[in-house]
Order: C-alpha cells, then structure tokens, then sequence
C-alpha cells in the first residue's frame, strides 16, 4: 500500500470517528444538563449526617455560665441579703452587656419615681401581710417562696431606681 | 498502470464520501430522533411535576379536613388525561409526611412534603388541666386565641375581670395537658424518673456545646450572660422532686433569635422578664411550679409547661407574653393590681417547637397547618 492511500484510509477513518463522536457528545450533555439539578439535589440530600455517638452527659458548672447559686440554709433572706444578691447579678450582666444594650434595658424599665415609691410602699405591705400568715402556718412554703418573690421585686426596684 | 491506480482512488474516495455522507445522514436522523424524544421526555417530565404538585396540594386539602387520611393510590388520568398521581401518608419522627408521585408518559416525578404533628395544647394560648383562676383588687386579664380549661374559671375580686377570645372550660384533660411519656420504661408515664430522664435525653439530643447540664438540689439564679450564646437547653437535675429550683433573671437568651429552653426537676421562677434580644424565645419546663413575678412592664416570648401549677402572681406592672402556656394543674392570676395580656403564638403549632418539646410531644396530636419542609425526591 502507498503511503498516499493511507493518508486516505487516515483521513476517512478521522471523519468517521468524528460524525460518530459528535452525537454521542451532544446527546451526552443534554441528559446531563436535564439531570443536572436531580443529580445536585439529590447529592445534597443524600450527604450523611454524621451518626450521633453514644455520649455521655457533661456536667456543667453554673459559675462558668455567670450564674450563682444557694442552698436552703444560705439563700438570702432578708431585704440587705437580697438586694446585694441582685446588686451583684445585675453588675456582672451590665459587665457583660454593651452600654447601647444596658441604656436599651434601663430605658424598658423607667418609669416614674413616685411610681416606683407607690409599688415599693405595696411590696411592703404584702411582705408583712405575708410575714403575718406565715406566722400562722410557719410550714406553708407557696407563702415562704411568695415573700422571696416580693424580695427580689423590691431589690430589683431598688437597683433600677439608682 | 498509473492511470489503473488513479482509478481505484477514485472508487476508494468516492465509496468514503458515499459511507461519509451515508453516516452523516444517519447521524442527523438518530440525532433528530433523539431530540425529539428528550423533547417529550421533558415535557412528561414537567407534567409529571404538575401531577406530584396536584397531588401534594389535594393531600394536604385531605389532612386539614380528617388527620387520619392515608392517601390515594394512583388516579384516573386527570386534566386533559395526559398524566395521574398517588398519594402516600406516612408517620415520621416529627409529623406526618405526604408524598405524592405523579406520572405523565414515561416519567415520573415525586414531592414530599412535611407536616408537624404537636400536642393539642399548642393550639391554645393557655391550657389548664384543671382551673384557671383569676382573683385581684383590680385585675385584668385579655387571652387572645384559644383558652382551653378541663376544670373551671373562678373569678374573685372587686373589678376583676377577664375577657378570652375564645374560652371552654371542662375539656378532656388530654387536650389541656402534656404527658411526660415513659422514658424510663417502667410502665408507668409522667412520673419523675420519666421527667429525670426525658431531661437528660434532651440534653443528649443537642451537641455537648448548645447545653447546660447542672446537677444540683440548690436553686440555681441565671442572669443574662454572654456565656450562654449558642446554648438551647439548661437542664437543672435535682436528686429529688423540687430539688433543683432556677430562677431566671431578665432573660437568658443572648442573640437574636435564639431560642433557648430552662428545664428544672423543681420550680422555674421567672423575675421581670425582659426579653432583651429581637425575636428570641426564652421556654421553661418545670417538673413543679412556673412562677413569674414582675415590678416593671414585662414582656416575653415563650412556651411554658409545668407539670404542676403556673402562677403568675405579684405581677405589678402590665406584661405582655406571647407563646402558649401549659400548666397540668392550675393556673392562677392574682395580685392586688395586674393586667396582662396574652397572645397566642403558632409557632410551635407549626412544628416550630422550642428545643426539648419534640419529646414532650406525645399523646393525643393536631396536625400543623404549615408545611415545616418540602422537596423533591429523586429515586
């Protein structure tokens, strides 16, 4: 054979493999490009989650998270106690507030002093009403835990009103 | 000889340009042919598409009317009887799932979408497992949304006085209230080891960075505190019933939208909430009593379950709280001068439950009227 006529045979070949390909190209993007979304989603969906692991429970400390603790026998009992409890509660979260926030917060809470002065007079009132009946009933613990309640009000009235 | 080879080129070229052409030829056709298929196979696609849609919307239409529809199998063909559908209702860990396949030709394609099931108190802005009682010098009390009491309403006092939107009393108590299911496997539900453990369980549900676990029978104060970003539970563990009291301050909650859950084997106290952080959501669990106490305008948004009573006494001020309040006892308004107002919040209605309810959310169920999620599925 001469080197011309497979050069020819080359060449015919070239254009065979070349109307062959083509189509088998195209019609290859096209289900692609039509499964394009399917097979994205698909891939997103199909993304394992990692399996949680059997774990056990960490124990967590309040003083870590700034919050503060008290047993029966040293929980504040009077108005002093209560107010210095709130007093620092208050002080650690303006530390941890911006002052944008803390001013946001104090703005929430104002109101007129005489207001104020009335509720405190009203707190008073019901704590010595409450002192009363639990003088009475020395084991109701809803009336011990209603005079903490009004405590912490008038504490918190106190630190606001400053 | 020369002129014999030139020949039998010619033939050689001539018979390549007639197999060239020949399979060009067939090419286009094939590649017309193919055209024209995936034409039609796009066009069933998207009909198909149209079918599933049918099909999740009449699904849906279903659920709201009769929760315990379970689906259709395939139609008739519909619309100008190029295409059916199948619906299939199936039970998840969160709710109810509708898929709907839809056919059209050769092609099919499936949706499924998402529905929450939650307990029925999530439906109600307060629901009482027993009375609900409201009692002041002047008090005043406004529930929008649905007020559900399985006792009754007491009123006491000289210008008390309270106005629902929609209130009945004497409902089934398991639609006022929420069993603590029985997690500790010893036949019985909603007693305390199954509270100790739905807690922990909870607390494991979530990474080991989003919780706050205290083991502790002191009462435990929280104030708002930067360390408490990111964080959806505090569980509080008290050795025994009551042990373990917290008493939140302001608010817990430290970004916006965060939603963060208090729970307490004894009391939560709320002291003048103050919700400080837009859209946020501040819920407590107490395996006792839910008390909230404010001197100053208040306002929150929270979901709140006690297993014993709510009481929202020594409230001062007017407050304003949005969310659903749950008690399985009493809930009691009382002080000298009160005025509150409550709103009925459908997120946790809508599947949107704050982080620990899903396992709070057993019993007697509604399905939620928002699609919590939606997607196709490729199979």
């Amino acid at each position: 054979m001469s080197k011309k006529n497979v050069i020819i045979g080359c060449g015919i070949g070239l254009l065979i493999a070349i109307v062959f390909l083509i189509p088998g190209r195209k019609s290859i993007h096209i289900e692609s490009r039509e499964q394009g979304v399917a097979t994205k989603k698909s891939s997103e969906k199909e993304q394992p989650k990692p399996l949680p692991l059997q774990r056990q429970l960490k124990r967590s400390y309040p003083e870590d998270y700034g919050m503060t603790t008290y047993t029966q026998q040293d929980e504040p009992k009077t108005q002093k106690q209560w107010d210095r409890f709130i007093s620092k509660g208050v002080e650690r979260a303006r530390s941890n507030l911006s002052s944008t926030q803390w001013d946001e917060i104090k703005e929430k809470l104002k109101e007129d002093p005489e207001k104020t002065k009335e509720k405190l007079k009203q707190i008073d009132e019901k704590i010595i009403q409450c002192q009363q009946e639990l003088k009475k009933d020395p084991g109701n613990d809803i009336l011990k835990k209603r005079i903490q309640r009004l405590r912490m009000l008038k504490a918190i009235a106190k630190e606001f009103e400053r | 000889m020369i002129k014999r080879t030139k020949k039998s080129v010619a033939l050689i070229i001539a018979c390549a340009l007639a197999v060239f052409f020949g399979i060009l030829g067939i090419a286009f056709l094939s590649s017309s042919i193919q055209e024209q298929r995936l034409a039609t196979a796009f066009s069933d696609s998207a009909y198909a598409f149209c079918m599933a849609e049918a099909g999740i919307a009449v699904g849906y239409d279903a659920l709201m009317k009769d929760a315990s529809y379970s689906g259709v199998t395939w139609t008739d063909p519909v619309g100008d009887g190029r295409g059916s559908y199948r619906i299939i209702i199936s039970q998840t860990s969160n709710g109810l799932e509708i898929r709907a396949e839809g056919q059209s030709g050769s092609m099919t394609r499936i949706l499924t979408a998402d529905l929450a099931t939650v307990p029925y108190p999530f439906q109600n802005t307060i629901s009482a497992g027993d009375d609900l009682k409201l009692s002041g010098l002047i008090a005043k009390l406004n529930v929008f949304g649905k007020t559900r009491i399985s006792g009754s309403f007491e009123l006491n006092g000289f210008w008390a006085s309270g106005t629902f939107e929609d209130k009945l009393e004497g409902q089934p108590q398991s639609e006022t209230r929420i069993t603590i299911p029985d997690y500790d496997g010893d036949g019985d539900t909603n007693d305390f080891d199954d509270f100790v453990t739905y807690g922990r369980l909870t607390a494991l549900d979530y990474d080991e960075d989003e919780v706050v676990y205290i083991q502790s029978d002191s009462t435990i104060n929280i104030f708002p505190d930067s360390e408490l970003i990111d964080k959806k539970i505090v569980f509080v563990e008290g050795s025994s019933p009551g042990e373990g009291d917290v008493n939140i301050f302001f608010d817990a909650t430290w970004q916006e939208g965060q939603d963060l859950t208090v729970i307490s084997t004894g009391d939560v106290t709320y002291v003048e909430p103050l919700q400080i952080q837009e859209d946020a959501r501040l819920s407590n669990v107490a395996w006792e009593d839910y008390n909230e106490a404010s001197i100053f305008h208040s306002e929150h948004e929270s979901v709140v379950f006690a297993n014993d009573d709510a009481n929202f006494i020594d409230i001062l001020e007017w407050s304003d709280t949005t969310g659903n309040i749950i008690a399985n006892d009493d809930i009691t308004f009382s002080e000298a001068l009160t005025w509150q107002d409550f709103y009925f919040s459908d997120r946790a209605l809508n599947g949107d439950l704050p982080p620990g309810f899903g396992r709070l959310a057993n019993g007697l169920r509604i399905v939620s009227t928002k699609l919590i999620d939606w997607q196709e599925v490729y199979e």
